[in-house]
């Protein structure tokens, strides 16, 4: 199970809402598709530069967030680099490197879902 | 008395744009005015102006965290009594249990599913609803429907610190019934308690800012705010006025009167309070009963008092 999650994180097909015909939905996730590369910036700046706080406070508010519209790979994926930040450690950046990949790699796929469920 | 039924404010407090984004959509149709807050710090300034029934308040905030924020509301007595719903993406149980065990009426957790959102809110608002009936049914006297003593002492104070904030004018009315003992010993007690119901009627009345109050047995009280002495004389003699014109069934030649003393805020300086109001308007209260009932008179020796003037066979 653990591996055919795996397997599936890598895939790079697009993801898209599970409120994709919910019509008062279209227009907010529709900025959220397009804040995404914005926000996959900014994780990737706070991790490089060492941020751990407004990087654990970035995925925690994706991870509120994630399933609220309609992307709960993206809450779920968060849920697992948040449980691995709660041990204080100094080689942090190391603990989550590889989740950290599949979740940038979950947003690129869910932005990319744009282009399936069109711009409405 | 009954108060209008407002559309109920919700403030949501959160450091998520995504989160207030998601929130404004699924609330949408709710009855219900929703306000956001970013930030703890504004949270709390928009709690104190606003006065919403309801607050959605996240947990994970900078500066003060949401338990903390939760303090400061339950500590301040003008946001004590809002119904606060924790709404967090954390997954410790112990959050949840520390939230409702501080004074949190509920909990959802994040990402929340949009019906169960809205249930809870709903489920909130009711609740704040029948508090807010409750807490104005034990304010209310049960005869008269008047506010009773309790309210009154409270909002005394809230309005004397409003007059002193916006040197504003503030006058108080004493109203007592005259020869009410002899009323009800001539006509028994249920025609008493006509006569209380009668005069309340007329004293709530009158200016809708105005606030009637049962002060105890056959006295009253009326708040009046905005209003200076000269100003509260007309208003106390329009209703002394009222209540002798009243035709009592079965006893139509019967005159009912009541005597008024009325006091300000003016020239009390400083020494504005409850009961110095008090004592000034009981003082003139007094001298209207002394001078022969069925009369206004002012605490201030410039107000003129007003005797009655009547043909109709007087109770006095």
């Amino acid at each position: 199970m653990i591996n055919e999650e795996h397997k599936n994180l890598r895939t790079k097909a697009p993801i898209v809402s599970d409120y994709l015909n919910d019509q008062g939905m279209a227009k907010i996730i529709n900025i959220f598709l397009d804040e995404i590369p914005k926000r996959i910036a900014a994780l990737q700046v706070f991790f490089n530069e060492d941020n751990r706080d407004e990087f654990c406070k970035m995925i925690h508010q994706l991870k509120g967030a994630g399933g609220g519209y309609g992307f709960t790979i993206i809450t779920r994926t968060a849920l697992g680099i948040e449980k691995k930040l709660r041990i204080p450690k100094k080689e942090w950046k190391e603990e989550i490197q590889k989740n950290f990949e599949d979740f940038i790699a979950i947003l690129q796929r869910v932005h990319a879902g744009k282009d399936v469920s069109g711009d409405t | 008395m009954a108060e209008e039924n407002p559309i109920p404010r919700l403030l949501a407090i959160d450091d998520s744009e995504l989160i207030h984004r998601l929130l404004e959509t699924r609330l949408q149709g709710e009855r219900l005015e929703l306000h956001g807050a970013t930030s703890s710090e504004d949270g709390l300034k928009k709690s104190k102006s606003l006065k919403p029934e309801v607050i959605l308040l996240d947990i994970a905030l900078d500066g003060m965290n949401g338990f903390e924020l939760l303090e400061k509301l339950k500590e301040d007595p003008e946001t004590r009594n809002i119904a606060v719903i924790f709404i967090s993406a954390t997954g410790e149980p112990m959050d949840r249990v520390k939230g409702l065990d501080m004074g949190a009426i509920d909990f959802i957790a994040k990402p929340f599913d949009s019906f169960e959102l809205k249930a809870r809110v709903r489920s909130a608002l009711r609740t704040q609803h029948l508090v807010k009936l409750l807490e104005q049914r034990a304010q209310l006297d049960g005869l008269t429907g008047l506010w009773n003593r309790r309210y009154f002492d409270q909002r005394m104070i809230q309005e004397i610190s409003e007059a002193k904030r916006h040197s504003r004018p503030l006058s108080l009315v004493l109203c007592d019934i005259d020869r009410f003992k002899r009323l009800n010993d001539q006509f028994g007690h249920p025609f008493g308690d006509l006569v209380l119901e009668k005069v309340a009627q007329i004293l709530s009345g009158g200016r809708t800012s105005d606030i009637a109050c049962r002060y105890g047995g056959e006295e009253f009280a009326l708040i009046l705010s905005s209003t200076n002495i000269s100003m509260g004389h007309e208003v106390a003699e329009r209703l002394r006025m009222a209540i002798e014109s009243i035709v009592w069934p079965g006893n139509p030649d019967l005159v009912v009167t009541a005597s008024f003393g009325i006091c300000d805020t003016q020239n009390l300086f400083e020494d504005i309070t409850p009961e110095t109001m008090l004592k000034n308007a009981d003082s003139a209260l007094y001298k209207a009963k002394q001078s022969g009932r069925n009369r206004v008179e002012s605490a201030r020796s410039s107000a003129k008092s007003t005797p009655a003037e009547k043909n109709k066979s007087s109770n006095k």
